[in-house]
Formats: C-alpha cells, sequence, structure tokens
C-alpha cells in the first residue's frame, strides 16, 4: 500500500500517546491471511460496482431503450430505486462475508447455551 | 445500530441539504456505498460482546478499574479469531475508504480547488485565514487514517467530509447527527441568554451552522487549525447561504477577549488533543466563556464505563485507527478535569450511544 495512507507521518505520535501501528500491519497469525482478507473484501467491491452498474444499465435500457456509455457516469437511481439498492447491496455483503459470521456469537449461540443475541 | 442515539426527526424537519462533493464517476460512489455497508456488517454483525464480556467475567460488572479490565479483555481476545477477523475488516474498510475517496477526488482535483476558490470572498459565511499560522506539531497526525490529515492537502476538507458520512454509515448524510446534536441536546444558560457562540474545531463547519439555524439572532464563530477544513467550511456555508464566521485559530489559544461567549460548543475535540493541550484549552474556554454560560462538549465515553467490546475495540482503533490521543482521554476521567478548572455542571450529563455530552457552566466570580 502507498505510504500516504500511513497512521502517521512516520508511524509515530509527535506527542506521547498510543503508539500507531504503520502501513499493512499484520492481525492474523499468518500475514498471508490478512492479505487474502484484502483480496477478497476488494474483489467484493469490485463485483459490487459492477453490480451496480448493471443495475442502472438495465434502468437505462428500460427508460430509453438506447444505452448510451456517457450516461452511464451520471446516472443516479430515485428514491425507491436506491432503497432497493441499498437493501440488494446489504444482502450482498453478508453473503461474501458469511463464513466470518461463523466465528460471531450468532453461530456459537447453537452450541454454547445462553450466549449470543446481542444483535 | 446507530452510532448515536440522537432523535434526528426534528432535525431533518429543517429540510437541510448536504454539501456534499459528487465524486468523480457513479462507479466510485457504489464503491463507497459498498464499503459504508462493509462498515456497516462489521459494526452490527462482528459482535463478540458476550463472548467476551463471559470470558473476563465482566459483563455488567465496571467496578474494576477500566485498565485492569482492559488487561483482561485483551488476554482473552487474543484467543478469540472473531476478534482478529474484525479488526482486519475495520483496519481494511478503513484503508478501501480513503484510497477510494483519495482517487476519485484528484481525478477532479482543478475542479475542486475551483470550487473553493469561488466561495472565496462570498457570503453570507465569512473566512479569516492567518498566514502566518504555524501547526503544532502534536497536530501532525492522521487522524483516521486520512491520507495527509488535516491540514496538508488543501482537499483534506472534502476528504473528511466524505470520509466521516461513511463512517457515520449514512446516519449523517443530510447532517442529521450534527442538526441533532444543536437542537435536541444542547441546553440554553440558566439566564437564556445566547447572542455569541463559538464553535471549537468545527472542520467543515457541520455544526457551526447547525447553530445558527438554531438560534439564527446570534453571532456564531467556527475555529479550526486547517486551512483546508476552514475553506471547505466556509463554501459549504456559503452554498448554504448561512452567515456564520469560521476563524483559523488554536482551541487553546483563540485570542478573542475575556467573557466573550455564552455558548462554547465542541463535539468529538478532546479525545483528538495531547493531556497538555487539553488543559491548556479547559483554562482558555473558562477565560471566553462568561459566568453563567454553557461549555457543551460531546465526546468519546469515558472507559470506566465502557462494557469489556467497548474497550477492546477503544484499544484497537487508538493504535490503529490514527487516535494516539484517545486512551488518555478516555481513561481520564473528563468530570474531575472539568472540576479542577473551576466548571460546575450545568445540567446532567447524556450518553448518546458511545457518545457522552457534558454540560459545564462558571459561576459568577
Ligand atoms: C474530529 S475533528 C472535530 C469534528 C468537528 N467538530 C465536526 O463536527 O465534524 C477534529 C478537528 O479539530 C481540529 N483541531 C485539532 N486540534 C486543534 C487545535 N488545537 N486548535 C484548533 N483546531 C484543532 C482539526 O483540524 C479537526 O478539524
Amino acid at each position: 500500500m502507498n505510504n500516504r495512507h500511513s497512521a502517521g507521518p512516520s508511524g509515530q505520535t509527535p506527542e506521547g500517546g498510543a503508539p500507531l501501528a504503520g502501513n499493512n500491519p499484520v492481525y492474523f497469525k499468518d500475514p498471508v491471511q490478512d492479505a487474502m482478507m484484502n483480496m477478497i473484501l476488494e474483489l467484493s467491491a469490485q463485483l459490487w460496482v459492477c453490480v451496480d452498474r448493471l443495475y442502472a444499465l438495465e434502468d437505462l435500457l428500460a427508460r430509453q431503450g438506447i444505452v448510451a456509455a456517457a450516461s452511464l457516469d451520471g446516472y443516479k437511481p430515485d428514491a425507491e430505486r436506491a432503497a432497493a439498492l441499498k437493501i440488494r447491496r446489504e444482502r450482498f455483503t453478508h453473503d461474501i462475508l458469511r463464513d466470518l459470521k461463523s466465528l460471531t456469537e450468532g453461530a456459537a449461540a447453537a452450541t454454547e447455551p445462553g450466549g449470543g443475541g446481542a444483535g | 445500530m446507530p452510532l448515536m442515539q440522537v432523535d434526528t426527526r426534528q432535525a431533518l424537519g429543517r429540510n437541510n441539504v448536504a454539501v456534499l462533493p459528487r465524486l468523480a464517476s457513479r462507479e466510485d460512489e457504489s464503491y463507497l456505498d459498498y464499503v459504508e455497508s462493509l462498515r456497516s456488517f462489521v459494526l452490527d454483525g462482528m459482535r463478540f460482546d458476550q463472548q467476551l464480556a463471559t470470558r473476563t467475567g465482566h459483563l455488567e460488572d465496571t467496578s474494576e478499574p477500566p485498565e485492569e479490565r482492559l488487561k483482561k479483555v485483551r488476554e482473552a481476545a487474543a484467543e478469540m479469531p472473531v476478534a482478529q477477523a474484525r479488526d482486519r475488516l475495520m483496519r481494511s474498510q478503513q484503508e478501501m475508504k480513503w484510497r477510494r475517496i483519495c482517487s476519485s477526488l484528484d481525478a477532479r482535483r482543478d475542479i475542486h480547488l475551483e470550487r473553493l476558490k469561488a466561495a472565496e470572498g462570498r457570503g453570507p459565511a465569512r473566512l479569516e485565514l492567518d498566514p502566518d499560522f504555524e501547526q503544532p506539531q502534536y497536530a501532525n497526525v492522521h487522524f483516521h487514517l486520512q491520507p495527509d490529515g488535516y491540514y496538508k492537502d488543501p482537499l483534506a476538507g472534502f476528504r473528511y467530509h466524505y470520509g466521516t458520512k461513511v463512517f457515520f454509515v449514512g446516519d449523517n448524510d443530510k447532517d442529521q447527527l450534527h442538526a441533532s446534536l444543536v437542537e435536541n441536546h444542547l441546553p440554553l444558560p440558566a439566564d437564556g441568554r445566547v447572542e455569541r457562540i463559538l464553535d471549537l474545531a468545527c472542520s467543515v463547519g457541520q455544526s457551526t451552522t447547525a447553530l445558527k439555524q438554531r438560534f439564527p439572532a446570534a453571532d456564531v464563530t467556527g475555529i479550526d487549525h486547517s486551512e483546508p477544513m476552514l475553506r471547505c467550511a466556509h463554501h459549504r456555508a456559503v452554498e448554504l447561504g448561512v452567515d456564520v464566521r469560521f476563524s483559523q485559530r488554536l482551541v487553546e489559544n483563540t485570542g478573542f477577549e475575556d467573557n466573550r461567549f455564552d455558548i462554547v460548543f465542541s463535539f468529538i475535540l478532546f479525545h483528538e488533543i495531547p493531556m497538555r493541550i487539553i488543559r491548556q484549552t479547559l483554562a482558555e474556554v473558562r477565560r471566553v466563556l462568561r459566568p453563567g454560560g454553557m461549555f457543551a462538549v460531546y465526546d468519546f465515553m469515558m472507559a470506566r464505563e465502557m462494557t469489556p467490546a467497548q474497550l477492546y475495540h477503544r484499544y484497537f482503533d487508538s493504535r490503529n485507527n490514527g487516535e494516539p490521543y484517545g486512551d488518555d482521554f478516555c481513561y481520564a476521567g473528563f468530570d474531575s478535569l472539568l472540576r479542577e478548572f473551576g466548571y460546575q455542571q450545568a445540567a446532567p450529563g447524556k450518553r448518546l450511544g458511545t457518545t457522552q455530552a457534558w454540560y459545564a457552566t462558571l459561576p459568577a466570580s
């Protein structure tokens, strides 16, 4: 990653305070896992961009009969479509990240009576 | 889950239009919509509050000092894969957000700079910049991982504004959080007199304009040390047609005369300055706030009131989201600091989600 995105200009705090993580911090035991996670996140973001664009395209096709390529970047859904898209987007996010859900307390509740339920 | 539990209905009744620049393409906007959903997923779907509380034996009980509880919490979390996964996702969504915001604003850099330039000298909002201003060393931090921080890039204000839009996961798209704080969670001074208001560290001025909308007859000033923030704030207020003043000054050394203000308002400033500057700022506000005036502070809740998961997330956020001074603030005990500097409680404090409101005043001397 570009070092302009560091936590601080030098990864250091100028005046006391908590030490800041520098670029590319690792959270898993194996840094490859961190990279894999980022790849998946990026992939899913890009895929969402595609889905979103297709949706826009379909809408424009329906409305105009013809697709003008330049009109895609100016596309803005009306309130109803925006709301429908938001629901689809959340569903999409959930589907891709479903496996992580299995680590959370919702899943643990099945085996740990009394657990879960924090919403 | 709302980040701040505020009732935004009344505030939205004002039909405020947020002035947020459109990004370079629909593609960039969909990407950032996705990041916003990802953030929602992490906040709501990746919770492990119960697991952590069970493992540390602390659910409701907050009697043990927070430092001690944090130790246990970190030990327990180190064994929990979900904690690492959440941390990873939290950091990643933040990096993804900034990458795309910056590249998208950069793609139209000239246009954005032109917009700021075009607002120069236009009213009704006023802008005062100090050509000799020197940024303090302690402020040279890339808070929230914002590339180049708050003041080193001329588009820092637009970056910040878009970044906080995603941060509030849709709850502040029309500045409704700021409006609600001002409309519903800001008590008046006891004598009701409100002629001059100071917004400390106003960033892009979302609370500054809301203050003017609630108190149309008052003189409202927002101060910040960052020129790009102030330019963006001024541009925004010009677009909204709100008559407020933005001025480049330090919160700990404002240069205003004694007893000038009836209300001093401060939203999420104190956790971003070192303790030395917090103390100087409390002394400075004591000087510029008139006796009986209202000092309203909204900031991170205190560590001693945090649940195990909240302690864990604060520790993570301070280190991994560019909040180096956040722990000092949360563990210090802001109530006793206020007392130490001679403030009295003007109204009972309030918890708004994980944000705490303090209402302080000064006795007549
Ligand atoms: C988290 S933001 C405050 C948020 C803002 N009140 C809002 O409603 O969006 C922190 C702001 O404080 C400013 N700041 C930090 N230290 C300052 C100081 N010593 N004097 C003036 N402004 C300061 C930064 O430039 C930044 O705009």
